[in-house]
């Protein structure tokens, strides 16, 4: 299954689970746990995937408050959150095969 | 093992972002570190061990480098179309350039003093001497397709990169139980190679041989 789908698959089952937004290493562990892996995604591979589902308007994202970081004594964390064309696209994604192309070339237009 | 792997990792995110604009790279760079604190932080949570963190941080490093490099092609592209990137800097890029090279003397001269070292030690019939000058050989020949390759990225990158590739992969093979240094230090050489390729003007312009 291609990461974006996963990516994506992963954030919305977060959010029904009560996390609105996800970073990177949530998204890259939660993958890890779905698919039972022995390694999480690599950082380049899921960074570029990210950025990748932003830039085609799957995916928002905003740096979360400098104060909760500073408080919780760690980096501010980068928080990505699903967006509705990013759901009709993992709709799209699972609809019948011969009614679509491949999952990442659907993910690469809203 | 942990502090080498994260040290490892900023580098090579520093290195891979070097020369993209500040809020591109100063992004990037935030991301991995606050992902590289996440992981430990879980790690010493589930009280893991350090040397087991430190290689499965590695190895996500590792395995991410063509990933990084190709998102960096990306973003070096929209930044130049949008006239973000300066030219600039020309002392550091030759700098860079020349750390490189010596990285690339490194193997030529280790293997240069293995083959001494074997001729010093005993004849051809010593087994162990004859394992030295072999391993010396392979060695300069590695170091010495590293270098060529590194010379030729500007003039000729079709031959020059594949032949650095070639040089950087076989160091690997024969220096594999030095992989963890060797791989990441022969992917920062093929990235600082491919962007010099880049900025000559590869793969579209006057570079190609």
């Amino acid at each position: 299954m291609p990461l974006e789908v996963s990516i994506l698959e992963t954030g919305i089952e977060l959010r029904l689970r009560g996390l609105p937004a996800f970073h990177g290493f949530l998204i890259a562990r939660e993958i890890k746990e779905r698919q039972d892996a022995r390694l999480l995604t690599a950082h380049g591979t899921l960074y570029k995937a990210l950025d990748r589902l932003q830039r085609s308007g799957f995916l928002e994202s905003e740096w979360e408050d400098p104060l909760i970081a500073a408080n919780q004594g760690r980096p501010r964390r980068r928080l990505y959150r699903v967006t509705a064309a990013g759901e009709i696209a993992l709709v799209r994604s699972r609809a019948p095969a011969a009614t679509r192309g491949t999952p990442q070339r659907r993910l690469a237009t809203p | 093992m942990l502090q080498v792997a994260v040290g490892l990792t900023r580098s090579w995110t520093a290195a891979y972002t070097r020369g993209l604009p500040d809020t591109v790279k100063a992004t990037r760079r935030a991301e991995i570190d606050c992902d590289l604190w996440e992981q430990q932080s879980l790690a010493s949570f589930l009280d893991e061990a350090g040397a087991g963190t430190g290689m499965h941080i590695l190895g996500r490093c590792v395995l991410g480098i063509a990933s990084d490099i190709s998102w960096r092609a990306q973003a070096g592209s929209s930044a130049r179309q949008e006239g973000k990137i300066q030219v600039k800097d020309t002392l550091t890029k030759r700098l860079v350039f020349g750390v490189a090279v010596l990285i690339g003397l490194l193997p030529l001269l280790m293997g240069a003093a293995a083959v001494l070292d074997a001729g010093i030690s005993g004849s051809s019939a010593d087994g162990d001497a004859a394992d030295s000058a072999i391993f010396g050989v392979v060695t300069m020949l590695a170091g010495a397709f590293i270098l060529t390759g590194l010379l030729l990225t500007t003039r000729s990158p079709r031959v020059g990169l594949p032949v650095l590739a070639a040089g950087v992969i076989g160091m690997s093979l024969w220096w594999y139980w030095m992989w963890i240094i060797v791989v990441p230090v022969g992917a920062v050489v093929l990235g600082i190679a491919y962007f010099r390729a880049r900025q000559a003007g590869w793969p579209r312009g006057t570079g190609a041989a």
